[in-house]
């Protein structure tokens, strides 16, 4: 598994371009009792790239995400597909795609019956079936019955499901949970080809290594509130002030860095006897201090700025800890 | 119409790829079987209450086969209340709701693929237990064909619709346990109760349950109301029970 997968051959019988199909969420609110799970989320998602949708544990990804699929109804705004509710689509596998619970099946049933079940009820042809299992690598595994797969066999299963109506949207939950090296790569494949056909993909995930190499865009939300929604390349650049690290052999010259710094620094960490950690200044800048002044220094280095860095700073203020709500709802 | 299609094939596959279905039918054969014989061998030796015995003192085959029924219920009664709790407690009522997102349609279908499946289950237990019963009972049998089929085409429709009305509770309930419990309560617990004090307002309360209402329909008897009564108040009670579920579904986040 994970070599030789092909991306190709995703379409079935239909030439056609896609029609750009957004998912436009609306002020959408979803409140739990007294605690807002999401709160006016106003965010337009597009066609043709992969929109990585970040935020910590329990700021309302996946509440979204089942508020688009018609699972949870909104306390108050919309989520539309293409202008339309989920709930009003007569054969909504061939509109939206989704993996959301890689294991909410029946162990009992086979990966191939499931699918199976799941063609018939939007009235596309069983053939389908089996090609969408071959783009996953599971055709091996079809037979078997879905409680013995791994993790990642469970994932390619779900992910196979929302290729199955060949949709211009696609909706992902944390897709890499349990892939190895290999299958994540493949994923990050996917998403691209996928968007590159024109599709809309809106991917959520905590991996922002993964996110910062897959998405085009991203939208970042905080206890249920839209932090940002920008190009990856732009949310890294206003949002990581570029950390830089310095390291002299002396305490003393140290202490008189600092104090030289401070005025010019948004924010400065002293580490230890040894390190500081210097933001809102150039390498240069710092090794000009350091010369004027005329400290011996053993490293002045700068770490690339990444999109960890940037959604670190964007959720610092919005980390949940210790909510009652965090990860699934069930 | 073409999207309630859909909904049902669906559900029938779902139905038919798993192995609750068939221990559901193999244990309601048991049942049957079992009950059908053991009743049977009862109503040879007159050992059961009078009103069960025709006129000339015999007692049909077909009458058995209903009361192997009361028995053989409870494993179709569990199918279709599987069927549908068990898709909440492995999450796949999520699934289920994003390939038919109207909650109506997914409640339809279940209701037309376990129902069709009990009716035509039920029709042939009822035919195994009047076959079953007709040797045991030799000379106290009354064995006339017609008699035998049309007790086993009404054990057919009666299960059916108790099937039906598992799968509403069960959508309304959620949880296997509530789900049969409440079910078994008002089939066989809250009736004898209820009718225990002889008191004209409970007997009347109790001939309204589902399961008072279809043992009339059952057997046929005219006391208090005719069995096409009871086969209506059988029906109405799987209705509502639908539309309880419907309602819930549409209602609640899933």
């Amino acid at each position: 598994m994970g070599e030789k997968l092909p991306l190709l051959a995703l379409a079935h019988g239909n030439s056609d371009p896609w029609r750009p199909t957004l998912i436009q969420l609306q002020h959408l609110t979803k409140r739990f009792g007294s605690l807002t799970a999401v709160d006016g989320l106003d965010v337009t998602i597009e066609a043709g790239r992969v929109t990585g949708f970040l935020g910590p544990n329990g700021a309302g990804k996946s509440t979204t995400m089942r508020m688009i699929l018609g699972l949870d109804r909104p306390t108050s705004g919309r989520a539309l597909v293409n202008g339309e509710s989920y709930l009003s689509l007569p054969q909504p596998l061939r509109e939206v795609g989704a993996l959301l619970d890689a294991k909410a099946l029946n162990g009992g049933r086979t990966g191939r019956n499931h699918l199976l079940a799941m063609a018939h009820s939007n009235s596309i042809s069983p053939s389908r079936v089996d090609e969408v299992l071959e783009i996953v690598g599971l055709t091996d595994a079809a037979r078997k019955r879905a409680g013995t797969y791994s993790l990642g066999m469970g994932q390619r299963l779900g992910i196979a499901g929302a290729l199955l109506g060949d949709p211009p949207v696609l909706l992902f939950d944390e897709p890499v949970n349990g892939l190895d090296p290999d299958g994540v790569r493949w994923v990050r494949q996917l998403m691209r080809s996928l968007a590159a056909e024109g599709r809309t993909v809106f991917v959520s995930s905590h991996l922002m290594s993964e996110m910062q190499l897959t998405a085009d865009q991203v939208v970042v939300i905080g206890r249920g509130k839209l932090l940002t929604n920008a190009p990856v390349s732009e949310v890294i650049a206003t949002n990581s002030g570029r950390t830089i690290t310095v390291r002299l052999p002396d305490a003393g010259g140290l202490a008189r860095l600092k104090e030289r710094l401070l005025p010019h620094s948004s924010r400065i960490h002293h580490l230890n006897d040894e390190e500081l950690t210097v933001e809102g200044l150039t390498l240069a800048e710092v090794g000009d201090h350091a010369h004027e002044l005329g400290v011996r220094l053993h490293e002045l280095s700068g770490k690339p700025a990444s999109l960890e860095d940037a959604y670190l700073q964007l959720t610092a203020d919005s980390v949940e800890f210790g909510s009652a709500v965090s990860g699934g709802r069930r | 119409m073409n999207a309630l299609h859909g909904a049902v094939r669906a559900e029938w596959t779902k139905l038919w790829t798993t192995r609750t279905v068939w221990w559901a039918l193999i244990t309601a054969t048991l049942l049957m079987a079992a009950g059908a014989a053991q009743y049977a061998i009862y109503a040879k030796g007159g050992d059961l209450s009078r009103d069960l015995f025709e006129a000339n003192g015999l007692v049909g085959p077909g009458t058995i086969a209903v009361m192997g029924a009361s028995l053989a219920q409870f494993a179709l009664i569990a199918l279709a209340t599987l069927v549908m709790t068990g898709e909440h407690s492995s999450g796949l009522i999520r699934t289920t709701l994003t390939w038919v997102p109207s909650r109506g349609r997914v409640l339809l279908a279940k209701g037309a693929v376990v129902g069709a499946t009990i009716l035509v289950a039920g029709i042939l237990l009822g035919l195994l237990g009047a076959g079953l019963a007709i040797p045991l009972l030799g000379d106290r049998g009354d064995v006339q064909g017609g008699q035998i089929t049309s007790h086993a085409l009404a054990i057919g429709v009666y299960l059916a619709l108790i099937g039906v009305l598992s799968i509403g509770l069960s959508a309304a309930l959620r949880g296997p346990v509530a789900s049969l419990v409440s079910i078994f309560v008002v089939l066989v617990v809250i009736p004898p109760i209820l009718t225990t004090p002889d008191n004209k307002v409970l007997n009347h309360l109790a001939a309204a349950l589902p399961g008072t209402a279809g043992d009339h329909y059952l057997r046929g008897s005219s006391d208090p109301y005719p069995p096409a009564i009871g086969l209506l108040i059988v029906a109405a009670w799987a209705v509502a029970a639908l539309l309880a579920g419907w309602w819930v579904m549409r209602r609640k986040d899933a």
